[in-house]
């Protein structure tokens, strides 16, 4: 239904090349993780492909071309979850997650019954809500990603875009988000795609992981796949070693310098 | 979940201790005020709050302060609409009432009210005091109204379009622009006598000259930016400044027409009459009703230009339109009273603080207060001094400044 297909996706930005050519593909209904080191393009492709910048090549998300699309039928189909989302501090949780309901407005955005049940199961789904009077401003880091996610759920959109959705995260909270993102994925029948420094937690979770380098795709396929210790080491410049989890999922560690 | 709720009630704890302090009201009061009608959600928090008993969103659902679920939120807008039009007419009947001719308070208020349709009162003024309140009061209380109106509510509009509390007609060129047009015809195109298809030179050279201002700006912070907020402002700085000092050096070499260039600079509603009131009122509906319109995208644009585009909104269009909106506003008020400052910049942060920041609830209490605001200055600029008057933008700065530090201070459970 919401399944991602791109082929040779190129994107500029100031003129400047970032991406040079991506294919990639998702199948509806799993978990995608774009990985890559610092400046691979990995934002610029999440962002290609909610349709907010211009691109050269192929998007297509459940079967229509995002490019083609009109912002507001686009906004149905895709969700998106900026690295750092702006969350006006004096606006209230509810307010805020009813704002997920706009591609489903009218122009005067007229807010009918059903989109504020609509809003209202997404916070509860969420268990946000006994929170939904609450300023943004009052929410503690976790509580605000979560904030986030039941806004993008209330935008009922099969296609769930998140840039970086741990960073700034402990661990603790780290893992409620991504146990949140998956439970989602399998009840609701969203398809992810996730940008995702950490590797080990790409393994973890996500289905198929593409690794993006300078702008390319330089791997893909599962996580045993694409992580290995002769990649990781070109194309990350660090010395690491891959383990398994036991369960067959690729732990990848930094192993610490001579020393002096 | 259950792990979820408990960790969620954890991270809550200090937000809610720091929300119980001296603000908790205000924040109680403002976040009901924004928060529609909605039996169906109060509903479901009460379906929430028993379903999930067990873990600790539950019971921190039931152990939060009764006006934060209680479901009476419907009532708050428009109790603070009505409220806000309450203070608006009182504000306009002290305003009616103050000046030398003495008027009776209930025959006054009767006046006014007999200009509502369907009203009708025996209002037991004599044809005299009718005819000072019809002929001079009103239509000075009326303009001031309707500039303080227009004023706050473009000020509301620009911090929106712009993401900046401290936007107002003079970060976007509109004032530097109205103000260098008007000055050009005080010293070279013959002064206010001047009128042109029967409308004052003066007023039509601020009107060109604001709209200018923003249409500078806006074409040199797109061709410098993309059209984001950051490139706009900086434009609009930038032509301010510009034109602010061709200004500058219009004003120093023709020093006879200075004092009557700063009279309009600062502002003033000596030259009132319903023509100008008339005049202005057909611009004065059209940008009121566009901006009023644009509510809700103004709130999906605070979350940014990327989230508004991925929620199918085309922000950099919506920002156009708006901010046309505004500067018509700002335009049509610069026109009939001059440079009034602080208007835009202190109402809409006022209202924010008891009504949220929600542009639906926002934007037309803007208008109401900033009505009554200008309309009492106005009273205290031409009563002060009477029979002298002090220019009306002296009188907002003068009152308005330490009053607008109170409010803050009273209000600063508020800030983020």
């Amino acid at each position: 239904m919401s399944g991602v297909k791109a082929v040779g996706v190129r994107v500029a930005l100031d003129r400047k090349p970032i991406l040079h050519g991506v294919d990639f593909a998702v199948a509806s209904g799993s978990w995608h993780a774009v990985l890559g080191p610092n400046g691979a393009g990995k934002s610029t492709l999440l962002r290609a492909v909610a349709g907010i910048l211009p691109y050269a090549g192929e998007i297509h998300v459940g079967g229509q071309s995002v490019a083609r699309l009109a912002a507001k039928h686009r906004a149905r189909l895709i969700a998106y979850v900026p690295q750092e989302p702006q969350l006006p501090g004096d606006m209230t949780v509810g307010e805020y997650v009813r704002l997920g309901r706009t591609p489903h407005l009218g122009y005067l955005g007229v807010e009918t019954r059903d989109d504020r049940a609509v809003a209202g199961r997404a916070l509860e789904r969420l268990d946000l809500t006994g929170f939904a009077t609450r300023r943004l401003g009052a929410m503690s880091g976790g509580e605000r990603q979560r904030v986030v996610l039941a806004r993008a759920l209330a935008q009922q959109a099969g296609l769930l875009l998140l840039d970086e959705p741990t960073t700034a995260l402990d661990l603790g909270h780290q893992q409620q988000v991504l146990d949140l993102v998956d439970e989602l994925r399998s009840t609701e029948g969203l398809t992810v795609v996730s940008t995702l420094h950490d590797l080990s937690i790409a393994a973890q979770y996500a289905d198929e992981l593409t690794l993006l380098v300078g702008g390319q795709a330089v791997a893909r396929g599962t996580a045993r796949e694409v992580l290995t210790e002769e990649r990781i080491a070109e194309h990350y410049g660090a010395r690491i070693r891959v383990l398994d989890d036991g369960e067959g999922r690729p732990v990848v560690h930094l192993v610490r310098g001579k020393g002096r | 979940m259950g792990r979820v709720g408990a960790r969620g009630a954890d991270g809550s704890g200090p937000g809610a201790g720091s929300g119980t302090g001296p603000g908790a009201t205000d924040a109680g009061f403002a976040t009901g005020v924004v928060e529609p009608v909605d039996p169906a959600g109060a509903d479901g928090d009460a379906a929430a709050g028993n379903g999930s008993a067990g873990d600790a969103v539950g019971a921190e659902a039931t152990t939060r302060p009764a006006f934060e679920t209680a479901p009476r939120r419907f009532a708050r807008p428009t109790i603070a609409l009505l409220a806000a039009t309450a203070v608006l007419f009182l504000a306009v009947l002290i305003a009616s009432l103050g000046g030398a001719a003495g008027l009776p308070v209930a025959g006054t208020a009767e006046a006014l009210l007999n200009k509502l349709p369907f009203v009708h009162f025996d209002t037991g003024l004599t044809a005299v005091q009718q005819g000072v309140l019809d002929q001079i009061r009103l239509p000075r209380v009326v303009l001031a109204t309707l500039v303080g109106a227009l004023l706050a509510q473009a000020g509301a509009a620009y911090q929106g379009v712009f993401r900046n509390p401290l936007s107002d007609s003079g970060t976007i060129g509109a004032s530097a622009g109205a103000g260098m047009a008007a000055t050009l015809v005080i010293v070279y195109g013959g002064g206010p006598e001047h009128t042109f298809a029967g409308i004052g030179a003066v007023p039509l050279a601020a009107f060109v000259g604001g709209l200018a201002g923003v249409l500078a700006s806006y074409v040199l912070g797109t061709l410098v930016g993309r059209g984001g907020t950051a490139s706009l402002i900086l434009a609009g700085v930038a032509v301010s400044s510009f034109v602010g000092s061709v200004q500058a050096f219009v004003m120093q070499s023709s020093t006879a027409d200075v004092k009557q260039v700063y009279s309009w600079l600062f502002g003033s509603f000596t030259a009132a009459d319903w023509g100008l009131v008339r005049l202005a009122l057909p611009y004065a509906a059209v940008s009121v009703l566009i901006v009023t319109l644009h509510a809700r995208h103004l709130d999906v644009l605070a979350l940014g230009d990327d989230e508004a585009a991925t929620l199918g909104l085309n922000p950099v269009r919506i920002r156009l339109i708006v901010l046309a909106a505004a500067s018509l506003a700002t335009a049509t008020a610069v026109a009939v009273s001059g440079i009034i400052g602080f208007v835009g910049l202190v109402v809409p942060h006022v209202v924010r603080r008891v009504a949220g920041p929600g542009h639906r609830l926002l934007l037309p209490m803007s208008l109401l207060v900033g009505g009554a605001f200008l309309v009492l200055a106005d009273l205290l600029a031409r009563t002060a001094l009477a029979p002298a008057e002090l220019p009306i933008g002296v009188v907002t700065s003068f009152v308005g400044a330490p009053f607008f530090v109170l409010i803050l201070r009273a209000t600063r459970g508020r800030d983020r």
